[in-house]
């Protein structure tokens, strides 16, 4: 009869034998260091990336200039009373 | 707006499941729950306490691997496929292994060859009770290449049969591996550290996520790598090497 050691553990600490509550089961990582923002460059899933397909990003869009035609060219404000 | 990342490979490290089946195939389960590694999809981590977004620091939530080849073995309670698993997202570091939000194997090991009677149905009770609880279903019959091939072609992965005799680590209740793990042990105290096996782990490891985004852009070399560190890694675990040629 096979018996996971860590099935008599109930209770669980930070930098001790902790418990993996998505998986249930328990594995000893040590001592919390720190929290890392791990974003791979590439997908681990197969698959997850497509070479042969461009990204799916929006057309370029001339420099928003005032003589492009792209951009309302800015008006000088009316002086009023407060800027005397 | 999201912060700037740590880190721009994932982090790899070490852990179990048990094989089940679905409809389609061999599944790798974890170990005491019904938790499926769906193929060729990403295992997101939840947490039943209500983290918004697991792991978090003061909660136990996330998928687990361990640094350590050697830290995995005390916690296998059955035959199982070991393996390499990449983590990403958010990941919680610890000194002997992380906690992720976000997993997928990179690289897995079937044990195959052994014909003794209950290691087979010693895994497959640990399938059983990880994945049919409740349900009713076939289970896979011996391991070997048939199961290799068909976990391979379906997680996209590389899979390597790990000889039964060559699990030092694993199997502590068979006879010669428990000499094999004996003889790790003493090489341990004696080294003052890690043994040879251990450290061959440790470079396959970093060499699977390391090499990661080489091996997609179809860089041999880097596939090269890889394999080369695997047929270390089970030089390493063999019980008795032979002794180098000088």
């Amino acid at each position: 009869m096979f018996t996971h050691p860590s099935e008599s553990h109930a209770t669980t600490t930070a930098g001790g034998l902790v418990g993996d509550r998505t998986e249930g089961e328990r594995m000893n990582i040590g001592e919390q260091v720190r929290i890392l923002n791990v974003e791979p460059i590439v997908d681990p899933v197969p698959d997850g990336d497509f070479p042969d397909r461009f990204a799916d990003v929006p057309a370029p869009a001339p420099r928003p200039t005032p003589r492009s035609g792209t951009a309302d060219e800015p008006t000088r404000p009316e002086p009023t009373a407060a800027d005397a | 707006m999201s912060e700037a990342p740590d880190l721009a490979s994932p982090v790899a490290g070490w852990r179990l499941w048990h094989l089940g089946q679905d409809h389609d195939g061999p599944l790798l389960v974890s170990p005491l729950r019904p938790l499926a590694w769906s193929p060729r999809r990403a295992v997101t981590a939840t947490c039943p306490t209500g983290c918004r977004e697991p792991p978090t620091w003061h909660c136990t939530c996330g998928l687990y691997a361990a640094a350590d080849l050697d830290a995995v073995a005390g916690y296998v309670g059955a035959p199982a496929v070991v393996g390499c698993t990449a983590l990403w997202g958010r990941v919680v570091e610890g000194t002997a292994g992380w906690r992720a939000a976000r997993a997928y194997p990179l690289v897995l090991f079937v044990p195959v060859g052994d014909t003794r009677p209950g290691v087979l149905d010693a895994m497959a009770s640990a399938s059983r009770r990880a994945v049919f609880r409740g349900r009713t279903g076939p289970l896979l019959g011996p391991l070997g290449d048939d199961v290799r091939q068909a976990l391979g072609e379906r997680y996209g992965v590389p899979v390597h049969a790990l000889p039964i005799e060559h699990l030092g680590f694993l199997h502590p209740g068979v006879g010669a591996v428990r000499r094999a793990r004996r003889r790790l042990r003493t090489d341990a105290t004696v080294a003052g550290g890690r043994t040879r096996a251990v450290g061959a782990a440790d470079a396959l490891r970093q060499e699977a996520a390391g090499g990661l985004a080489a091996r997609r852009l179809g860089d041999r070399d880097a596939e090269r790598r890889l394999d080369t560190a695997v047929e270390r890694l089970l030089s390493a675990l063999r019980p008795d090497p032979p002794p180098i040629a000088v």
